[in-house]
């Protein structure tokens, strides 16, 4: 053990050259881009006018496949699909969100004219709390349930669909972090009126930007895929979302889909390889996998107990970015906070003051994720020294 | 059916093999689009607002001689966050034409206002000083202006109009990015002016739009509006964030279009001179013109149908689908489509007295030279035998 800490903050030299980002950055090589990119020229076929284009066409038709679902709605990006669920199930009113969620999720029911009303998370898995839940359901005036499936792990959407048809509200979900991900039997894209998932290239199936709606209903799925903007004369008065998916969006996502199962491989190996530097360290809690039977590994997730730690999660966080590591809290505030809201959720407050995310995905390697810990364990160690520098820093 | 030539309506075989659309799905070099690509393959960054999107910002606001240019994923999109940012805080009403794009209320509806469609003025075909000034009200929020496919509306009496009554102007410059008004370029008239980068478009990015203004102010918000993701933005405290960044690949694309659009230029004048001169003859149907003084891109073109020709636009219209010919009218009025959400729907006299009158005939990349020769040789053929076809209608 070295007395003198080889940290950046102190030496000036961050330990990382380049930033190491938190997200997926899956993306396919070159010569792939190249060949789907001259085809598509040749084609010139870019994005859909009258009717979806044929890559759109068969990345949904093998989405549907991969997930089991009857229908997959291809968009432009997270947000739209959002929105044109929210409308497309016809709420208009309060809709239940837990507070600990993107502001995307959350923005995307003001622009479609709700009310969103928040909910607390459970302490352990930080899905949505049931009992919180059901507390705001028995107030009344409820007309729907956003849930947010987090971390590559699942909410427990059993009980929430039993929740739902009890109290007959519309039930879906925003399943942006958990492509791939299943519950026993079932793909998360399955569960509830309706998923929407998001393919912006923080997350494992990227199209750079975009994402689908996915749902078993028939009625549903049409007025989503007019509100996208395809062609839709036989439903003028639609309330047009224009969200249409190009076809190089398309392509990319296709070829992210042929990845897909080695790109989750690998990111279970660098999860694993987080688990066995870090489990030594005390103060430090890995986030565990919950709900889902089969998880995507596309975030690593700790949470910090100050008091055995010796720093705060800020004071971690500033000890990484000074290595060059982009380490994260991910949700800047959560939304009951970002608002004047007259209640306290206090799993949610606990969980944005000590939650931290660490690189995961195509950008990071097995001996980069040993650096890190490294890193963490010399923070942890020399976590007196650390703090008084930057108590010092912060008065001066 | 003696001595009628075998129209592809009534059995014939169609005149064009593959469709000849309106839309311009202009094809940039490849290897330019290649080349811009490499750049986003080096920073590994492929959305959040990269260096191709700065680029092409900077790239756009010297083409459209303004101060800022924000870019989006559509037009549509551009539109709803521009008219959001700039609304007058306190009233409902968005005054725009009905006789326009087809999604122009759908636009005002996400935005968060009721729709107030005014009437155009029989020369320009667009809203003029006077159509706008009858449907001002105290309730005025934004006055959305939009050019003609061909020419331009009177956007510097309309920035009058807006500055003295103190509302908001933006125009909706889709179909003008290339022109000019009374020498200055479009871009820079009103608080702002949206275009789209769909690719039936001039500059064709896949999909996307964009804002110019020289409102630096205006377009800091537009920032912090659609990257509140990013940890160096904020929205502003009483602006709605809503992601609807452009992806670097759809940047890259617009890329490469730019660097080409005045070699464009040149090919869509020389169809619209085979177009001139092709109609010259046909009794009934009469080009409107491209204005020399306004910068134009001769892209559109748009036909008015007098008293001479025989048939009605609708019947024009099927026959010419019939053999592959994409025309189209020009646009629907908005207020004869139902929609969800409530809109003022005045008396339009001159959009009900003229929307019959135009129709849209085939242009852009797909359409060559001899395709022309072929559509006028048809157009010629049915004005010559329009009482036989007529007749045929009486028999089907």
């Amino acid at each position: 053990m070295t007395s003198e800490p080889s940290l950046a903050m102190f030496r000036g030299t961050p330990r990382f050259r380049g930033l190491l980002p938190v997200g997926q950055y899956y993306w396919p090589t070159w010569e792939r881009y190249e060949q789907a990119a001259r085809d598509i020229f040749l084609r010139r076929f870019y994005t859909s006018q009258r009717f979806a284009g044929p890559l759109v066409i068969r990345f949904q038709q093998q989405l549907q496949e991969f997930l089991g679902v009857k229908h997959v709605v291809a968009v432009r990006n997270a947000a739209s699909a959002l929105m044109i669920v929210t409308h497309s199930l016809g709420l208009r009113g309060k809709v239940i969100v837990p507070s600990w969620a993107s502001m995307t999720t959350i923005q995307s029911l003001r622009w479609s004219k709700c009310q969103p009303v928040f909910c607390d998370i459970d302490p352990q898995s930080q899905q949505i709390c049931l009992e919180s839940l059901r507390q705001l359901l028995g107030r009344g005036e409820i007309e729907g349930i956003l849930g947010v499936h987090l971390w590559g792990n699942a909410l427990p959407v059993r009980e929430l669909e039993m929740l739902a048809a009890q109290y007959g509200v519309a039930l879906y979900q925003d399943a942006s972090h958990a492509f791939g991900c299943r519950v026993n039997d079932k793909a998360i894209g399955t569960f509830g009126r309706a998923e929407a998932f998001s393919f912006h290239a923080a997350n494992i199936l990227s199209t750079a930007e975009g994402g689908c709606i996915t749902t078993n209903d028939d009625a549903l799925a049409a007025h989503c895929t007019a509100m996208r903007g395809d062609h839709v004369s036989a439903q003028v008065w639609m309330q047009s979302a224009t969200a249409r998916m190009s076809e190089i969006q398309a392509a990319i996502g296709l070829m992210m889909l042929d990845d897909f199962e080695q790109n989750r491989e690998r990111n279970g190996q660098l999860h694993r390889s987080y688990e066995r530097y870090l489990s030594d360290i005390p103060g430090i809690t890995i986030l565990k996998p919950s709900g889902a039977t089969v998880s995507n590994f596309q975030n690593f997730v700790g949470v910090i107990d100050p008091s055995k730690f010796g720093l705060t999660r800020d004071n971690l966080l500033a000890v990484l970015q000074a290595e060059n590591i982009a380490a994260e809290r991910h949700f800047h505030s959560p939304g009951h906070l970002a608002e004047p809201y007259p209640e306290r959720l206090e799993n949610t407050e606990f969980a944005m003051q000590r939650t931290f995310q660490l690189p995961i995905g195509a950008r990071v390697t097995i001996e980069q994720i040993e650096q890190i810990c490294e890193v963490i364990s010399e923070a942890y160690r020399h976590s007196e020294f650390v703090r008084s520098v930057l108590t010092a820093r912060a008065v001066g | 059916m003696i001595g009628l030539p075998q129209f592809a309506l009534f059995g014939g075989k169609p005149l064009f093999a593959q469709a000849k659309p309106t839309g311009n799905l202009y094809r940039p070099n490849i290897e330019r689009f290649l080349g811009y690509s490499r750049l986003f393959y080096r920073n590994k960054r492929y959305t959040d607002e990269g260096d191709l999107c700065r680029m092409l910002e900077r790239r756009l606001a010297e083409f459209h001689a303004v101060e800022r240019v924000a870019c989006a994923n559509s037009g549509f999109w551009g539109h709803v966050l521009t008219m959001s940012a700039l609304a007058l805080p306190g009233r409902s009403e968005i005054i725009a034409p009905a006789f326009g794009y087809r999604r122009t209320d759908d636009m005002i509806a996400w935005a968060g206002y009721v729709p107030h469609f005014c009437d155009v003025d029989p020369e320009t075909l667009a809203v003029g000083v006077n159509t706008v000034k009858a449907a001002l009200n105290e309730r005025t929020a934004l006055i959305l202006a939009a050019h003609p496919m061909v020419n331009c509306c009177d956007a510097q009496g309309i920035e009058d109009l807006g500055r003295e009554y103190g509302i908001p102007v933006v125009f909706d410059s889709v179909e003008a990015a290339y022109r000019a008004y009374n020498g200055r370029r479009i871009g820079g008239f009103g608080d702002a002016e949206v275009f789209s980068m769909h690719s039936t478009k001039l500059l064709n990015a896949f999909e996307g739009g964009y804002v110019t203004t020289n409102n630096t102010n205006l377009a800091k918000r537009l920032d912090g509006i659609k990257r509140y993701a990013s940890a160096d933005m904020r929205a502003a405290e009483d602006d709605k964030p809503l992601d609807m960044a452009l992806n670097e690949m759809h940047a890259a694309m617009a890329l490469a279009s730019l660097d080409e659009v005045d070699e464009q230029v040149v090919l869509h004048r020389r169809k619209y001179d085979c177009y001139v001169a092709g109609l010259l003859d046909i009794d009934g149907l009469k080009i409107v013109e491209h204005k020399e003084s306004e910068r134009p891109d001769y892209r559109l073109i748009v036909v008015r149908i007098g008293d001479a020709w025989p048939l009605s636009r609708d019947r024009t219209l099927r026959l010419l689908e019939a053999e592959n010919i994409l025309a189209r009218p020009y646009y629907t009025p908005l207020n004869h489509r139902s929609a969800e959400y409530y809109r003022v729907c005045p008396d339009l006299p001159v959009t009900e007295a003229i929307f019959r009158d135009f129709i849209v005939l085939p242009s852009g990349t797909h359409v060559s030279e001899e395709d022309i020769g072929k559509i006028i040789d048809i157009l010629t053929i049915i004005g010559l035998n329009g009482s036989e076809l007529n007749s045929c209608w009486k028999t089907e």
